[in-house]
């Protein structure tokens, strides 16, 4: 069997994943999976529409705090509760939080695109109907006999790019701004799989990401649909 | 210290009227007199003058079937510097079918330095309907401080018959890294938040965002049976301004007197 280290950070020993289980999560969590990431910005185009997002230092700021001390933050804490909690209990939770109308929408109709292709091709990991984004992925890749932490680092690196992807149509941006972006965050990313928040200890600080959110509801001219 | 509310209210007749209270300090109850038309008022104190470090308050307020109150506090909170311990503040409101709570909050003031854990719950039953919010001011601004070090959870939850509708917490550890950050504040200073179940969430949407909002960011958005706003501004006063015209303008949609208390107007 080959093992690859996964998700190493330095210091803290990181999780092994097999390559069975490796190109499984590549796949459930490439930008080709069909769950319409391409659809959603997760805010950013009214971040754009703002004035608070126009250059790749900005969208690299941006997408730390959103990840850091934001939804990515939230997302990850119920994302790694799916590994010892009642899976019911935190598909409820993570259907409350939820900060606006959109982003509400934007995990509900991925995390159900994502039960059904999952279901599609493999049926013995599907997870339940209805989940939020986060919470399909995590019991998909659970009931696959994949380890958290390799898990919430491969969903969380997705997360960013699909917001680099929006944001770099958005902008625009070039393609090497997106790529330094998700360079950039791989740090964020890294130590967030490594300690995910506890429950009682959800909450964001990125209100800005709120705003923006809600003030996407009422664009006039919307390309995404969040 | 460890103090405490309890208040439940139910329908006598047209009135509400107290029917259990317990009160231990530094929080007491009073029970103003109020305006024909007006829903039962029930102001907090804190007689201590501000809540320190290690501090554990907690509030339990029930409204039973038909009864209608108003919940608040008589001054602006203020919320010391700690050396360590953390400020806590657990708050239970439980809302009974056809009844009517509105928690209409002042300023909690954050020194540099506090630690403030507030936690709030809200269990709705019914048609039971909830005006509620919270405003935050990161530091004593007019005297030029700004909350860069301490810890903030300010989390709330909205049950509505046993099923949990929504879940949120504003958390900043420390505030420093939130205070200029572009996804943070943005240089805000002060941070409102309100939530309203109505019966009609649409209409409510429709009158917040109508409202202006001067020198504020502001935002609405609705989810499930529930409308949420928030106000972000540099200082306490716009954003204050923001928040009461909307809380106005929601009970007034409710069918209540298109105004709030004195404590509010100064």
């Amino acid at each position: 069997m080959v093992t690859i280290m996964g998700t190493t950070t330095e210091g803290e020993g990181g999780a092994c994943i097999d390559a069975g289980r490796l190109i499984r999560l590549q796949t459930w969590l490439s930008p080709g999976f069909p769950i319409s990431s391409y659809a959603f910005s997760h805010g950013l185009e009214a971040a754009v529409e703002l004035g608070w997002v126009r250059t790749r230092a900005q969208l690299i700021a941006w997408l730390d705090g959103v990840v850091t001390r934001g939804s990515g933050r939230v997302d990850a804490g119920l994302f790694a509760a799916v590994w010892d909690h009642d899976l019911g209990s935190i598909a409820s939770l993570a259907r409350a939080w939820r900060s606006t109308s959109e982003l509400a929408h934007e995990a509900e109709l991925q995390g159900d695109a994502f039960a059904r292709a999952v279901a599609a091709g493999w049926p013995q990991f599907q997870p339940p109907r209805g989940l939020p984004l986060p919470v399909a992925v995590a019991a998909t890749a659970k009931a696959a006999g994949i380890a958290c932490q390799p898990a919430l680092a491969a969903y969380l690196a997705a997360f960013v790019g699909a917001m680099v992807s929006a944001a770099v149509r958005a902008v625009p941006l070039g393609q090497s701004d997106g790529v330094a972006a998700q360079a950039a965050l791989e740090p964020a990313v890294l130590a967030l799989a490594a300690a995910p928040p506890a429950l009682d200890s959800l909450g964001s600080g990125a209100i800005a990401l709120d705003f923006a959110s809600m003030a996407h509801e009422t664009l006039s001219t919307r390309v995404f649909r969040t | 210290m460890r103090g405490g509310v309890e208040i439940a209210v139910a329908k006598r007749g047209s009135d509400t009227r107290l029917v259990d209270q317990w009160q231990r300090a530094p929080l007491r109850v009073l029970w103003p007199a109020v305006p024909a038309g007006e829903c039962a008022q029930a102001v907090l104190v804190t007689t201590s003058g501000g809540l320190v470090a290690g501090d554990h308050l907690t509030l339990t307020s029930r409204v039973a079937e038909g009864a209608a109150l108003r919940l608040g506090p008589q001054a602006a909170e203020k919320v010391y510097r700690s050396t360590g311990a953390t400020t806590l503040v657990t708050a239970e409101h439980h809302v009974a079918d056809g009844a009517w709570l509105e928690v209409l909050p002042l300023e909690t003031i954050l020194f540099d330095g506090a630690r403030f854990d507030r936690r709030t719950r809200f269990t709705l039953t019914g048609a039971a309907q909830l005006l509620a919010g919270e405003i935050l001011v990161f530091g004593r601004l007019a005297r030029g401080e700004t909350m860069r070090q301490g810890f903030v959870h300010d989390g709330m939850t909205v049950d509505v018959d046993g099923r949990l509708i929504w879940a949120d917490a504003f958390r900043a550890d420390p505030p420093d890294a939130l205070l200029d950050a572009p996804t943070g504040l943005r240089g805000g200073r002060a941070l409102a938040t309100l939530v309203h179940r109505a019966p009609d969430p649409d209409a409510a949407l429709s009158t917040l965002r109508a409202l202006p909002a001067p020198d504020t960011l502001f935002g609405a958005t609705k989810i499930g049976p529930l409308v949420i706003a928030r106000w972000l501004g540099g200082e306490a006063g716009p954003v204050r301004a923001g928040f009461g015209a909307a809380f106005c303008a929601l009970r007034a949609a409710a069918g209540w007197p298109d105004r709030l208390p004195v404590n509010w107007s100064a």
